[in-house]
């Protein structure tokens, strides 16, 4: 038997998997038969113009435009549910305008452009496109310097299930938002209230709280986005006016809106009833735990660790967290160490990323008191000099001791029977074993949760590989 | 048990709970009830049914996909990883491989058919088109003027 016999709805099924263009393309010349089936149906249902080498980026995108602008154009384009461009376009090319190629993907659903900005710096109808699209449900746009004048035309956008707002690249640094017809980003949010799953946003801005939670009732505490599931801001602890988390109030801010018996009863709130996936301030983590969330995965941004830390283990418990990434400085709780296992008894995969120890016999009494007792699969421990990062603490930093990775790993696996994949990583020495991207898998959801990332090509394969496998 | 009968004529008795993984069979056996009548299966050989089954045994315990699940699954790109189990079971010829494919699209055995499929896409990832012809034994049905054209008129996919 040939593949090329193999029945339609076959075909279709292996098709459906996540295969990229260039092997979609080399399967599609096989024969007659199969470039039928594939290249205006499976090749155009996903356009990907994003190439790590950058030099090459841009004329992939012109000869996209080239091949839009054919006669066979109309199924193409018609066929075109994701694109994605991280591409400089220059409208003297001489092809189709990038604004008519939009105009013709009437069906796309996914959007990611980076730079926008730039973008719509050549073609001023990018923001009009987007607002016209009436599938479009994922957005992802990243910016370089000011974003408010892209994003002002933007606001009224609406059904919108995954919103990205990010800087095309770390060296950008902050973003002012002063959009002088209100605030865009927030509109953004609240428009798209009853439909968004996810929210990314990595640029330091100010969010109207109030605004936020415009409609929230005390009958119902029905807040923001009743069905997000996942909630990723980038978040300086030390400036609290710039956490986009505090729309989801602490415990303290629900206290005048939320019936203290709520608390109290251990009843959910809708305000958290879907939300899985977090990356946050301890702070927000902990509010959001005290009311019913029932968070699987949880990055912690604070650097360092509120004083309060291990009192919050104690105190709170994250019965269904299978996943945690957290920056521990252990001088900040040395004497008042509360094992993880108190506070999440079923974690199967943790990142603990250790700034510095006065010795290795006092990092690996640290590391037992922690992690003793937990089901782990997976540990990751990162243990680096503070110094390192240019960060000022403010502590009296010692110079860090020589660690070997020798004495971590026979320590974690007496302590950790269940343990599978180990990666240590130190100043000047790693170590990896059995250290697979399957890591993402622990925690149910959290495996699809890795998994679309990867297909929707957000996770490249370098960042993918950098923290999954 | 159940009585499943090959196309080549061959009885295999099986537990319930291995056979009904396959829903054509669970909704066969719902249809009749309690009975003895063997199951025949026109389209699947001995050897096929016999890793099939094999297939359908390591998994019995495991929950069936859900419809939302497989809603959702339609949704979206699929990833190809697969088990460690699954890829040592799949690692048979490819005529051998395209038999389950084939029987557990007919059998309606969903989590096979994306093994199958998912080793299939696995193959073809990263091979030129003349890797995958030799690969599958194909015979390029193009002019080369033809190839030409659509590679130079898809050319943004190549990775150059």
């Amino acid at each position: 038997m040939l593949i090329t016999s193999l029945p339609d709805d076959v075909l279709h099924t292996i098709l459906s998997m996540h295969i990229d263009a260039q092997s979609l393309l080399s399967f599609a010349l096989l024969s007659r038969r199969m470039c039928r089936i594939i290249i205006p149906t499976y090749l155009y249902a996903r356009i990907r113009i994003k190439d790590p080498r950058d030099l090459v980026a841009s004329s992939r995108l012109e000869a996209f435009l080239r091949c839009i602008s054919t006669a066979d154009a109309p199924a193409r384009t018609a066929s075109i549910r994701t694109i994605e461009i991280t591409a400089e376009y220059d409208p003297s090319w001489g092809v189709i305008r990038i604004g008519d190629a939009f105009e013709k993907m009437h069906n796309l659903r996914r959007v990611c452009i980076c730079p926008f900005n730039r973008l719509v710096f050549v073609e001023p109808r990018m923001p009009h496109l987007l607002m016209s699209l009436g599938h479009l449900h994922h957005l992802c746009l990243k910016f370089e310097g000011k974003l408010w004048h892209c994003l002002d035309l933007l606001q009224d956008l609406v059904s919108l299930q995954y919103l990205e707002i990010g800087r095309a690249s770390p060296r950008c640094g902050y973003i002012p938002l002063n959009a002088p017809r209100g605030p865009a980003l927030e509109n953004m949010l609240i428009n798209s209230r009853e439909t968004l799953r996810e929210i990314h946003v990595f640029v330091y801005i100010a969010l109207d709280f109030d605004l936020l939670t415009w409609s929230y009732s005390a009958d119902s505490g029905a807040f923001v986005w009743p069905h997000l599931h996942t909630l990723s801001v980038a978040v300086r602890p030390s400036s609290p006016d710039l956490d986009l988390a505090r729309a989801f109030p602490s415990l303290q801010q629900l206290g005048p809106i939320i019936p203290l018996e709520w608390v109290e009863q251990g009843r959910i709130s809708p305000l958290v009833a879907h939300l899985e996936f977090l990356r946050a301030t301890w702070d927000t983590a902990i509010g959001m735990l005290a009311v019913g969330a029932k968070l699987r995965r949880l990055r912690v941004l604070d650097d360092p660790l509120p004083m309060g830390f291990s009192d919050d283990l104690k105190k709170h418990s994250a019965p269904c967290l299978r996943s945690l990434h957290i920056c521990y400085i252990s001088s900040l709780t040395r004497g008042s160490l509360a094992p993880f296992a108190e506070f999440a008894p079923h974690l199967t995969f943790i990142h603990i990323e250790f700034f510095w120890e006065r010795s290795e016999d006092d990092f690996l009494e640290t590391l037992t008191t922690l992690v003793m007792g937990l089901p782990l699969k997976y540990i990751w421990l990162t243990v680096t000099h503070r110094g390192d990062l240019g960060i000022s603490s403010g502590h009296d930093v010692p110079w860090m001791p020589v660690m070997s990775w020798e004495r971590i790993v026979s320590l974690v696996d007496s302590l950790i029977p269940s343990l599978q994949g180990v990666r240590i990583d130190l100043l000047d020495d790693s170590y990896c074993r059995h250290w697979r991207k399957v890591v993402g898998e622990q925690g149910g959801p959290a495996h699809r949760f890795i998994e679309q990332l990867e297909a929707d090509g957000l996770l490249d394969k370098k960042h993918y590989e950098m923290n999954f496998e | 048990m159940v009585n499943l009968v090959t196309s080549d004529n061959e009885s295999f008795t099986v537990e319930k709970a291995v056979a009904s993984r396959s829903v054509l069979i669970k909704n066969m056996l719902e249809d009749v009830g309690e009975s003895d009548q063997p199951i025949p299966l026109p389209n699947v050989t001995a050897s096929v049914l016999k890793k099939v089954l094999e297939y359908c045994d390591h998994h019995k315990n495991e929950p069936m996909p859900t419809s939302e699940d497989l809603a959702a699954e339609d949704t979206r790109k699929r990833t190809t990883d697969i088990g460690e189990w699954d890829q040592k079971f799949i690692q048979v010829d490819q005529e051998m491989l395209f038999e389950i494919i084939l029987a557990a699209n007919y059998l309606d055995i969903k989590p096979l058919l994306d093994v199958g499929c998912k080793t299939v896409a696995n193959m073809i990832k990263g091979k030129t088109p003349e890797e995958i012809r030799k690969l599958f034994n194909i015979v390029n049905d193009f002019t080369p003027e033809e190839e030409a054209q659509i590679k130079k008129e898809n050319e943004w996919a190549e990775d150059r």
